[in-house]
């Protein structure tokens, strides 16, 4: 909702401090009488009012009077997402209000929605875990999601921080097994599991359809198993999943996804799969549900293995939707064809290029960018289902002009290319100034624009619109 | 008032103020609760709102009026020839100049459209009261938005105590 809040409705709001002012001095029963306060409205309609905004800032609105107060046990969407400073300094606030509202509830009311964003710290875990776990003894949840916070964020976080921050939440899941067994949505952050403790986590949360990570490990000499029977997400985020080391060998990926029926959207950092080539044909084998698939490759060297047709499409069949994101700049990617050669539902595809590395010490590559040998497997090949192509950091260059001619000749159907500019990263620009002043061959004028239109031209069966979004 | 135009099907709304109101049946059905009566067949002679009086309800009927071609309901000539983002940019501005109301009108605006169910004119008209309970102290909250205190003066402490969080 607040995404939504224009300039306009700031004025508004400002001037109502001036009616407001003036009707402050006017005496009481004459302001009763206008039919224009907010307790008198009715609750079904204070209550669609209060759905809209953070449910911290519902249970304060209905503080204002005692007719509102019971208002918040009756909340059907319960939204506690602070920003992170608002969290660290209300972290008893949350634990507080969580167990008041849940406790207080009627117990036909069903929660649509509770989503919780609270820090780790084991008391008020404890106390807003107890809470969770009570109502959903009693109470319907449609959907239930907790985001975990540490006390200590990414950037100064340690290895050592990790560790402690993965045993504080394992003891948090073993304490509150209730709240767990009804959590749909679970996103975490910062923490250095060891090898049996995401599969314990995972078995605690029966009902799970979401799992994120965000700059989590799995210890120096672990795998990360995925099994679960109805997640259909899994999403990991600058991760560092070290390989075994030893007499492992040395290509196992460290993320194996076992029995994971309902997997439909996987999202993933090449850097948590392998040291050596990744094979999606391997990672995929035991989830051939998967329909969207995005990779992250960090604007490093590409280690993926072009895989053909034959080998790749058996795990493939339910991809509708692709995003490789960051991949290097200056580097041929006519290669990630090899998916639209076998994935043949997949109707989206988008690719990212871009040297985006703020979040690193040196702008140089940890090892030499190389292109990826790839060969189409069939000259002549045809995909009937790709509607539309994106490409953000398009550049007037045989690369990106080939590619698009390759895509819109074998996409028969393709109806929309967008190309943009290279993305902008305005910590990437402060860290390594010469980024910013770079030159880009992205068509700015009309000429440059048709000239372009002409040169991506093809005799090709489908005729899409191309747009340059600058 | 409306008047009949050839092949379109007009719908008498009442008020309980005893005013009536002849509108297309589209702009009528902009109004999902509206709309359901006329898909049950309880609409054949005409609807009386309860609890809306005539001034809301003919400025509600002003807001379906104005919206009714965009949601192509109608299939109207307005959406034929003007771009979809330059018609609507002329909504927002529209809406913009709707909105301009008391509070007193608006909280009835906002009970109208939360009876007929009338999804975008209830997002417009609560978002002020949105913007005022995210942004503002429990005070400001009070006089913008004229909350009556109802409390004892002893409940009114415990009330401070238990919350400190929310007055500061």
């Amino acid at each position: 909702m607040k995404s939504n809040r224009g300039r306009r409705h700031q004025r508004n709001s400002k001037t109502e401090v001036g009616s407001g002012d003036m009707l402050s001095k006017l005496p009481g029963d004459i302001q009763a009488c206008n039919g224009d306060r907010l307790s008198e409205l009715p609750a079904d309609v204070l209550l669609n009012i209060l759905e809209r905004v953070g449910t911290l800032d519902a249970v304060r609105a209905c503080i204002l009077s005692k007719q509102m107060q019971k208002l918040p046990a009756m909340l059907s969407q319960i939204v506690i997402d602070l920003s992170p400073r608002d969290l660290f300094q209300k972290s008893d606030v949350v634990a507080d209000v969580t167990n008041k509202i849940l406790s207080r509830r009627p117990p036909h009311i069903t929660i649509r929605k509770l989503k919780l964003k609270f820090v780790l710290s084991p008391s008020r875990c404890l106390s807003i875990g107890k809470s969770v776990g009570l109502a959903m003894a009693t109470q319907k949840f449609d959907a239930a999601e907790f985001e975990i916070l540490t006390p200590k964020d990414s950037h100064i976080c340690t290895d050592a921080h990790r560790e402690l921050f993965a045993m504080q939440f394992n003891n948090f899941v073993r304490d509150c097994p209730d709240a767990f067994a009804g959590l749909t949505r679970l996103h975490l952050r910062n923490m250095s599991f060891g090898e049996s403790d995401i599969p314990n986590i995972l078995r605690y949360c029966k009902v799970l359809e979401s799992l994120s990570f965000f700059m989590c490990g799995a210890g120096i000499s672990s795998v990360l198993h995925v099994e679960h029977t109805r997640l259909t997400e899994l999403v990991i985020s600058y991760c560092e999943f070290k390989k075994k080391k030893g007499n492992w060998p040395c290509d196992e990926s460290p993320l194996i996804l076992g029995f994971v029926p309902q997997l439909s959207k996987l999202s993933l950092p090449q850097a948590c799969l392998s040291r050596k080539t990744l094979n999606l044909s391997q990672l995929l084998a035991n989830v051939p549900t998967v329909s969207g698939l995005y990779l992250e490759f960090r604007s490093e060297k590409v280690r993926i293995r072009p895989e053909c047709p034959k080998v790749l499409a058996p795990v493939l069949t339910q991809l509708r939707s692709v995003s490789l994101d960051n991949l290097p700049e200056e580097c041929d990617i006519s290669w990630t064809m090899f998916l639209l050669e076998a994935a043949p539902s997949v109707e989206d595809l988008c690719i990212t290029v871009w040297d985006h590395k703020c979040r690193k010490e040196s702008q140089k590559s940890r090892s030499r960018k190389m292109d990826v040998h790839w060969e189409p497997s069939d000259p002549d090949f045809k995909h009937k289902n790709l509607a539309r192509l994106t490409i953000y950091g398009f550049q007037s260059d045989d690369n990106f002009i080939g590619y698009v001619r390759r895509v819109i000749q074998a996409a028969a159907n393709i109806r929309e290319v967008s190309l943009h500019d290279r993305k902008v990263c305005r910590l990437c620009c402060e860290k390594f100034p010469h980024l910013g002043v770079r030159p880009s061959s992205y068509p700015r004028t009309s000429e440059e624009v048709d000239l372009l239109m002409n040169m991506t031209a093809v005799p090709a069966t489908a005729c899409p619109d191309i747009h340059f979004c600058s | 008032m409306a008047t009949r135009e050839a092949g379109k099907k007009m719908i008498m709304l009442k008020s309980p103020d005893g005013m009536e109101f002849e509108v297309e049946e589209a702009v009528a059905m902009e109004s999902q609760t509206i709309r359901k009566m006329i898909e049950d067949d309880c609409a054949d002679t005409a609807i009386l709102i309860p609890n809306i009086n005539s001034k809301i309800l003919s400025r509600v009927i002003e807001y379906c009026n104005k919206h009714v071609p965009t949601t192509g309901a109608t299939g109207a000539a307005a959406s034929d020839t003007v771009a979809p983002a330059a018609l609507a940019e002329d909504l927002k501005i529209w809406d913009a100049e709707f909105i301009k109301v008391n509070r007193a009108t608006r909280f009835n605006l906002i009970q109208a459209a939360s009876y007929l169910n009338i999804k975008g004119l209830l997002d417009l008209t609560s978002q002020t009261t949105i913007d005022t309970i995210s942004d503002n102290s429990l005070e400001e909250i009070r006089s913008f938005l004229s909350t009556k205190n109802d409390y004892l003066p002893e409940e009114e402490q415990t009330i401070r105590r238990e919350n400190q969080w929310a007055f500061q």
